[in-house]
């Protein structure tokens, strides 16, 4: 692992030294100022002093970064309870939070991933029973789904023909039989095209509704509908 | 599909246009495919420079067979890379990258094209007016293999002597300096028979390679490298031809030690696997930029920190009221978080841009290595979320 100074240098210093050109506003409340503010370096001397500490209990403890987090999480539990942000996900302090939870704090996806549970019947839903900041228990479990990282977007995208498009329909039968799934293969797309006989199947096979965004070049009338 | 045996790596070309070109094989990934526990394997790779001796020593001392394809001639400046066959299943595995230094680059690259392996060609865009072909030829052992290499070999012998060497490193001692920052150094090694053997006439030997360097350029050595050795092995026929090369490959694996406790000791010891990747983003970044490769800045090419990094620790820092709790709560807490950032499960065995699918495991699926790689960031809105029902 890159040691935490070089680290510190190379990819947050700049960040830090940003909060350093405004002391009251932008990067420091105006108390800390008159409650005898001791100086910016003294704060970024202390942040890297941390980092070091935190990198030094990952090596000798041999315990993910997430176990390190989740310790300081812990450890600051009641200072969590007065500090709420919604622009930022205090959890992480990386990213725009999503899931508002009902002690007021707001996380984003990432740490619910990171942090939650994982259901045992599915890996991508994930439980929060209390909160990963003020440890505030939820009076109900909250799931979240996620979406799997390789799921992606399907299109589906049909060509005319195949004798008035018996053939694509047969084909979709078969990969629909073969797959075995207990839901109609129109599921497994979100977005479909049909040219000519093609663009009659995504209304054919299933409820229409719930198809979204389905285009047609086509002007020919719909065969399957006589 | 027919097993490859081209060891082409790295050579330079030029286009009719005169713009040259850097053509990279996928060897190294291949030779990483073969090694059988890359993530845990850290590999030392040695750099070898010259034509017949150097050659010579290739076979003897690291056990690399002689590919016999007359068909295909090296091109000027192509760069081959082997593996030591008895270091496969090392802890240590011994990379060789070697090539010769031609005086004048016809810069004619000669990677074979053929369907058993990749090649890639990029157009070198670094913005010097001084980068000539020879300086480019240099510039592929002294700038992008820099970070990586342990032991320079120089085989005096094919290069001219102690002062054709003394004129390329200081040659390379006036280019840009492109040394990583924070990296260990390499050692240089040269090897000649033209002395007689002996630790004497060795060191008087190094302290004349010194002081030729010191005739060229003001520029000191050391900023570059860590130490210089000249080695004189027994001339063959006072033993035999396999104790002279075990002699060379214990003062070379000697001179490999010490660069190798350096990079372990301050933490740039990679894995096999974080190597092979950490050459291709030099390779990259070696024709786009003049500025040294930086290990830390490639490790997060595909999960850079966050943009707006400093507006986010604002919006956290306006909510601390005090001192105390700045230097208390906040420090510690946001130092927390860059290490949340930046060491997933296994970093530097398996940072973000190495991240590898891993099965669909719910204990794995806590790795925030698996959510760095895979979520981004989100829009502002956020909603009241209402458990599923």
């Amino acid at each position: 692992m890159f040691p935490p100074s070089d680290v510190f240098e190379v990819l947050y210093q700049d960040a830090v030294s940003q909060l350093s050109e405004g002391m009251t506003g932008v990067g420091v409340n105006s108390d800390v100022v008159r409650s005898g503010w001791s100086g910016w370096s003294g704060f970024v001397g202390s942040l890297e002093r941390h980092l070091g500490e935190c990198f030094e209990r990952l090596v000798k403890e041999s315990v993910s970064a997430s176990d390190v987090h989740r310790r300081n999480l812990r450890r600051f539990k009641d200072d969590w309870r007065y500090i709420i942000s919604t622009s930022t996900c205090l959890c992480c302090l990386r990213r725009r939070p999503q899931y508002a939870l009902a002690c007021g704090h707001v996380v984003c996806e990432n740490c619910v991933l990171v942090f939650g549970d994982c259901c045992q019947d599915d890996p991508w839903i994930f439980k929060v029973t209390q909160c990963f900041l003020c440890s505030a228990t939820m009076p109900q479990v909250i799931l979240v789904k996620v979406n799997p990282p390789t799921a992606g977007v399907g299109v589906l995208c049909i060509d005319g023909g195949g004798t008035r498009g018996v053939v694509p329909l047969m084909l979709l039968k078969r990969i629909q039989d073969r797959l075995g799934f207990s839901i109609p293969i129109q599921r497994l797309f979100k977005l479909a095209f049909g040219i000519s006989s093609g663009k009659s199947f995504p209304c054919l096979r299933g409820d229409p509704d719930e198809f979204r965004g389905i285009d047609s070049v086509s002007l020919v009338r719909n065969w399957f509908l006589r | 599909m027919k097993r490859c045996d081209h060891t082409h790596w790295l050579a330079l070309c030029s286009s009719q246009g005169g713009e040259h070109c850097l053509v990279v094989s996928d060897r190294s990934q291949k030779i990483a495919g073969q090694i059988p526990n890359p993530d845990h394997q850290t590999p030392s790779l040695i750099t070898l420079i010259g034509n017949v001796v150097k050659s010579t020593a290739l076979r003897h001392v690291f056990g690399v067979r002689r590919i016999r394809r007359s068909a295909v001639k090296r091109g000027k400046g192509e760069i081959h890379l082997h593996v030591d066959p008895s270091t496969y299943f090392n802890e240590r595995p011994i990379l060789v990258a070697e090539g010769d230094l031609p005086s004048n680059t016809s810069a004619a690259a000669n990677i074979p094209l053929d369907k058993c392996h990749e090649v890639t060609r990029r157009p070198i865009k670094r913005p010097n007016e001084n980068f000539g072909p020879d300086r480019t030829a240099e510039s592929l052992y002294f700038d992008l293999l820099f970070p990586f290499t342990d032991v320079y070999c120089f085989f005096c012998d094919d290069l001219g002597g102690l002062k054709q060497i003394a004129r390329r490193l200081a040659a390379w001692l006036e280019g840009p300096s492109m040394v990583p920052p924070g990296s260990t150094h390499p050692r240089v090694v040269v090897v000649t028979e033209k002395i007689p053997p002996g630790a004497q006439s060795e060191d008087d030997a190094r302290m004349t390679l010194l002081w030729l360097v010191r005739q060229e350029t003001t520029k000191n050595l050391s900023e570059r490298i860590s130490g210089v050795d000249v080695i004189a092995p027994f001339p063959n026929g006072v033993i035999s031809v396999d104790s002279h090369h075990r002699l060379l490959k214990e003062r070379l694996m000697k001179a490999s030690d010490t660069v190798r406790n350096d990079r372990a000791a301050s933490r740039w010891l990679f894995s096999v696997t974080h190597f092979t990747a950490f050459l291709k983003h030099a390779c990259e970044h070696f024709t786009d930029l003049i500025e040294p490769f930086d290990f830390i800045k490639a490790s997060r090419v595909h999960y850079p920190v966050a943009s707006d990094l400093s507006e986010h620790l604002s919006n956290f820092l306006k909510n601390i009221t005090s001192s105390d709790k700045l230097i208390n709560f906040a420090a510690p807490f946001i130092a927390s978080s860059f290490l949340l950032d930046n060491y997933p499960p296994d970093a530097h065995r398996m940072s973000p841009i190495l991240f590898r699918a891993l099965p669909r495991s719910s204990t794995l699926l806590h790795a925030p290595s698996r959510s760095f790689t895979l979520f981004h960031a989100l829009s502002p809105s956020f909603t009241l979320f209402h458990p599923l029902s």
